[in-house]
């Protein structure tokens, strides 16, 4: 049989320093929620959305099996889980740039016309250089990856850069902008298809100028 | 055991083994689905467990090639392992089947091998239940492949659900003037509902720019018959008739099923195109709570046939049984064997004899 849908949408929220901006920004469109201190799991005021905290990295495994239906999280996630999901918000906040960068001292050569980058992000740097023709060898690290050039695990790293000051404070720079990374609300295509009056009327809502 | 006992004790990615009384169940519901297949006209179809690839290869997406399991038979030939039904069955019918024939029902239940990520556990895509109708062009076929959907859901006891219907020949009619590139990669962006993209695709296909918001809107509808009606009103004048009439097809069809007292299991989704290349005229998908895809979908490809050598309208549907399995909403019992018996006596002989009698009043007996 088929219903009409009720009960809360599921939105998975990155734990971290998108947490606080996302708080804020809903805060601004009148939906309030407070996540207790260890609480994985939140609802907000109006019991409109369940909030789902998760690990930034793990949120396309939660959208993509249904499991959130929605979520909140940057291109170099998503780029990363290989995942088709709706965008169905660009948000303004959260913006950050995935860049190529190396020592300060290093000159723009290659090892044997070889790429060699270290990097979290290795489907990004393999798509990025192979897209242009350049071999890269690549070297995936977790964390930490400004250390890899200081202690010559790779001449160059492939990452996120905010405002560059870990990057100078460990005496490197930025070699190249490779991409503008911006936040999505993102929806699992089925889910979407299912609950698409109240995910509609959330966007339209998120969507409101600060004036009206 | 030699070698590596620990990963050989696992299946390989695209194949599942189930046992007992979940076996048993599995078993029952598909007699249930071809008791109800059958109650509507359709007889069984048996197609191979693999053929050549080359044969499919200019129909299949990226993604099914990906996901196609290939061999080399011992004459160097390229085979795929049947990875779904549709194809193999569309090929078959194309090889046997004559004008006198049609129109044919058929339906199939069976097992489908395909890579699965070994990481995405919720695919569950497996097992291949569904329906052809060939022969029969016009939308009281659409009509009746998805009254049968219907129906074959409410059967099995399906979660809540919505089938949203939706039509190639809309997204067609836009872009009269688009090559198969830029057809597919306009469908690929509707698929990915990149509302943006498309209305860069359209310019790129010519679409007048005046057009493009009034049919961007119109292309991303979801909703009912009376609020399509509404929107194709306010359009009307911007759309060239064959867009009308694409659009129009949809609201009779809804009207029918309206009649017919259906509608709050359908929904009418322009944004529904079809991912292949072969879909020629209305192309659906059931959605389902707490689902992470599309648990069936079908739709009319009147080329199909054509490309096994064999031209013949043909509309259908398939549903991958074995991911709603586990959600189906009935008394479990009607799906679970019934309790077993110890037949009583004293010796063998007298348990076998007690047996036979406990069994002709229908119980499960062990000796």
């Amino acid at each position: 049989m088929s219903v009409s849908d009720n009960g809360p949408l599921t939105l998975a929220l990155p734990k971290g320093r998108l947490l606080l901006q996302v708080q804020e920004f809903f805060e601004s469109r009148g939906i309030r929620f407070a996540v207790e201190d260890r609480k994985l799991v939140a609802y907000d005021e109006e019991g409109l959305l369940k909030l789902i905290l998760v690990k930034n990295s793990d949120l396309p495994v939660y959208v993509n099996h249904g499991i959130a239906g929605l979520g909140i999280c940057g291109e170099d996630v998503l780029y990363e889980s290989g995942n088709s999901f709706y965008r169905l918000l660009q948000f303004e906040f959260g913006s950050t740039r995935m860049c190529l960068a190396g020592r300060k001292e290093q000159k723009p050569e290659t090892d044997g016309g070889r790429l060699s980058v270290a990097t979290k992000f290795t489907r990004f740097a393999r798509d990025y250089f192979h897209g242009r023709g350049i071999p890269v060898e690549i070297i995936r690290l977790n964390g930490s990856v400004e250390l890899a050039p200081v202690l010559g695990l790779a001449p160059y790293i492939v990452d996120l850069v905010e405002t560059g000051s870990t990057l100078s404070a460990n005496n490197l720079e930025v070699k190249k902008e490779l991409a503008q990374i911006r936040i999505f609300l993102v929806a699992n295509p089925a889910y979407y298809k299912f609950h698409f009056r109240r995910i509609d009327a959330l966007v339209n809502r998120l969507q409101r100028t600060d004036n009206g | 055991m030699v070698g590596r006992p620990g990963s050989f004790l696992q299946f390989p990615q695209g194949t599942e083994g189930f046992y007992l009384e979940e076996a048993y169940t599995h078993k029952r519901l598909v007699n249930r689905i071809e008791q109800t297949f059958s109650s509507w006209g359709y007889l069984p179809v048996q197609t191979p467990v693999f053929d050549f690839y080359d044969v499919y290869k200019p129909l299949l997406r990226r993604e099914d090639k990906k996901s196609a399991y290939r061999l080399i038979d011992r004459d160097g030939e390229l085979l795929m392992l049947r990875s779904d039904i549709t194809l193999f069955l569309a090929k078959q019918m194309g090889m046997v089947l004559t004008d006198e024939d049609l129109p044919v029902r058929v339906y199939y239940a069976d097992t489908i091998l395909r890579h699965q990520d070994p990481e995405d556990i919720s695919r569950n895509e497996f097992f291949q239940v569904g329906i052809e109708l060939i022969g029969a062009p016009g939308p009281e076929a659409d009509l009746e492949v998805l009254l049968l959907l219907k129906e074959l859901l409410d059967v099995i006891h399906a979660p809540p659900y919505f089938i949203h219907i939706g039509t190639r020949k809309f997204i067609d009619a836009c872009t009269p003037d688009a090559d198969d590139t830029l057809r597919t990669h306009i469908r690929q962006a509707v698929g990915a509902r990149d509302i943006s993209a498309v209305r860069s695709l359209f310019a790129r296909a010519g679409v007048p720019e005046t057009r493009i918001p009034a049919l961007v809107q119109l292309l991303f509808f979801i909703g009912s018959k009376d609020e399509l009606h509404g929107e194709l009103e306010s359009a009307r004048s911007l759309l060239t008739p064959a867009q009308t009439a694409a659009v129009t097809s949809l609201l009779d069809l809804s009207s029918t099923l309206d009649q017919l007292g259906a509608t709050p299991a359908f929904r009418i989704d322009l944004s529904e195109v079809g991912s292949q290349a072969y879909h020629s005229g209305i192309v659906f998908q059931a959605y389902m709570d707490g689902f992470d895809s599309a648990t069936a979908s079908g739709g009319r490809y009147d080329g199909l046939l054509g490309s096994f050598g064999f031209d013949a309208p043909s509309v259908g549907f398939s549903l991958m049984l074995r991911k709603l399995q586990n959600s189906l909403g009935h008394d479990p019992k009607a799906y679970e064997p019934d309790p077993l018996t110890a037949a009583e006596g004293n010796t063998f002989v007298e348990r076998v004899r007690n047996a036979q009698n406990l069994r002709k009043s229908g119980k499960r007996v062990i000796l």
